[in-house]
């Protein structure tokens, strides 16, 4: 999302991620660059979140960013360069997840998901080593699924057209 | 549904991550220190290790913060 500013580019891009946040835990997102441009930078939340209505299971939530310069719409604005999005069990093992790390030492560069060893389907031994692929997945979309079929519980009213219109800003600046 | 907070909590965001956050993840899921971490990811250790490679790259999104 293009901004006057580093620090701009940064609140345009957290804000919308934290609301969304807010809407499935009580988590709150960090990050560690407001103002250094072509920095490899991290925003997440310092701990796995329980969910609300669902102290079972919790929220981990990772991403890596860059502000960059962008002269023709920002100056500033800021990318995404990784992301991890999983639901966790109490165990810390995974029931899900959505990652996208495209350098690192595993040889799936492709966004895709993770079905965890906290499913419960161990006896599909493939399931948990499995890379599903995905497109690119919207932290929005992962706040409805979690609503629709976790039975986590929405701490906003209204919550659905807010994850909407915080979707479609993502889709419009998205890179790819 | 909970109480709404004193603070609405997409403001309340100005504390930094810091490395303690690194910490907890690689004790958390992989059961090592961080600088045990640091020291396996610079050898390739987890390339040599396809079971662990995987949480490796996921704890590695948070190495940008060890040079904060």
């Amino acid at each position: 999302m293009p901004d006057r500013t580093p620090r701009e580019a940064v609140k345009a891009y957290l804000e919308p991620l934290q609301k969304n946040v807010a809407i499935v835990c009580q988590g709150v997102l960090r990050l560690n660059n407001y103002d250094t441009v072509d920095k490899i930078s991290v925003l997440a939340l310092p701990d796995p979140a329980p969910l609300n209505g669902r102290a079972d299971i919790f929220l981990s939530f990772v991403q890596q960013y860059k502000i960059v310069n962008d002269p023709q719409n920002g100056p500033y604005r800021v990318t995404t360069r990784y992301y991890k999005y999983a639901i966790e069990a109490k165990t810390g093992l995974e029931i899900f997840g959505y990652h996208w790390h495209p350098e690192g030492a595993s040889h799936v560069i492709f966004p895709h998901l993770h079905i965890g060893a906290e499913a419960g389907i161990a006896n599909l031994k493939v399931a948990s080593k499995a890379h599903f692929p995905t497109g690119r997945i919207a932290f929005e979309d992962v706040v409805k699924f979690l609503v629709d079929e976790f039975d986590v519980h929405p701490d906003r009213a209204l919550w659905h057209e807010l994850a909407d219109r915080t979707k479609d800003v993502f889709m419009k600046h998205r890179s790819w | 549904m909970s109480s709404a907070p004193a603070v609405p909590r997409e403001q309340n965001v100005s504390e930094p991550l810091d490395r303690a956050v690194l910490e907890r993840a690689t004790r958390r899921y992989l059961q090592m220190s961080s600088e045990e971490f640091v020291e396996k990811w610079n050898s390739g250790f987890f390339k040599q290790h396809p079971e662990l490679a995987h949480k490796a790259d996921d704890i590695a999104l948070l190495l940008p913060l060890l040079s904060a």
